[in-house]
């Protein structure tokens, strides 16, 4: 009976083992963005600049003084953009094809597919 | 041929009596403990799970089963939690909590009659989730990776049911994040966590 009672704990313990053993799912990114900012306005450090996909935050920070920056947040798929709040962007410089900005000058838009953009350097308006 | 047909039965059954007792004293040595545990957890090198958060406190139990000799089988669960220190790096994201498993095969060896020390090989699964700050729902991530640690064991009453165990482990995180960047893919994906935990066992 004893004997009976460890077989089956080591079946449990077994069992354990398999229903933890799942499959990952690996269309998982971490979209990274890092770049500097040239500002005329001390006020723009005030504000949050987000990464936003589907009108959805996926990164937030605050620039540093010098202007430069680093964004990461989780990403799957589809076009997202890099935002400002209230300063609007008259240039920037990438080595990657495909950005734009925006209608309304905040912000830049990043094609599909890309996740790990430098912007040298982003001049406001 | 019947004093033939007597010695073989008599072999035979002293020869089958002889491995059931075999059997039974190795399932007697079975041994099983349960343990509760504690435990802090960093990350070492250079990775986003040490430079996006603070220290990781987890509790847990695991239990163990010493099979063979000073050979067995363990499992330890522990459920652990972080704040994050740089969020510019892991995302517009929450606290993450995680679920950990560690199972291993460990080696115990007598020091002396009430200190113990067991070495430990094993794989390890993880699984963090951190919930959307501006979305419903977890993101979630993790995988699994290798594990080798050690356990020092003092036994703290007369018979040697209870013991404390101090537990230290490194585990290899691994999980697939994909980035463009190889350097940035790796820097999401891969960390050496270092645990230190004490638990309290009940051997049964």
């Amino acid at each position: 009976m004893k004997f009976r009672f460890k077989i089956q704990a080591i079946f449990c313990v077994l069992f354990l083992l398999l229903v933890q053993c799942k499959e990952d799912d690996a269309s998982i990114f971490r979209a990274y963005v890092e770049g500097k900012i040239t500002y005329s306005d001390a006020k723009f450090l005030e504000d949050p600049i987000h990464l936003v996909k589907d009108k959805k935050i996926i990164a937030e920070t605050f620039p540093k003084e010098s202007g430069s920056f680093v964004l990461a947040g989780p990403y799957d798929k589809g076009t997202y953009k890099f935002q400002l709040k209230n300063f609007r962007i008259r240039s920037f410089s990438t080595d990657t094809q495909g950005c734009k900005i925006s209608s309304d000058s905040l912000s830049i838009e990043i094609p599909d597919g890309v996740t790990y953009i430098i912007f040298n350097d982003i001049t406001l308006k | 041929m019947r004093r033939f047909l007597l010695f073989s039965f008599a072999v035979i059954s002293i020869s089958a009596f002889s491995q059931r007792r075999k059997k039974q004293n190795w399932t007697e040595n079975v041994k099983y403990a349960i343990e509760p545990h504690v435990k802090v957890m960093t990350s070492l090198g250079n990775n986003f799970m040490k430079d996006a958060f603070e220290y990781f406190y987890g509790f847990g139990i695991g239990g163990n089963i010493n099979l063979y000799k000073n050979f067995g089988l363990g499992v330890e669960y522990t459920y652990f939690l972080a704040n994050v220190k740089r969020p510019e790096l892991f995302g517009y994201l929450g606290s993450p909590s995680m679920n950990n498993f560690d199972w291993y095969v460990f080696h115990q060896d007598k020091i002396t009659e009430d200190f113990f020390v067991e070495e430990i090989v094993g794989y390890s699964t993880y699984r963090m989730k951190s919930p959307y700050l501006d979305d419903r729902g977890d993101f979630s991530e993790g995988n699994g990776g290798f594990n080798l640690g050690a356990k020092a064991i003092y036994t703290v009453d007369d018979n040697g049911t209870q013991q404390i165990v101090l537990n230290t482990r490194l585990n290899f995180y691994n999980s697939k994040i994909g980035n463009q960047n190889p350097d940035i893919e790796k820097y999401y994906s891969k960390a050496t966590l270092l645990n230190i935990g004490i638990a309290y066992r009940i051997n049964f």
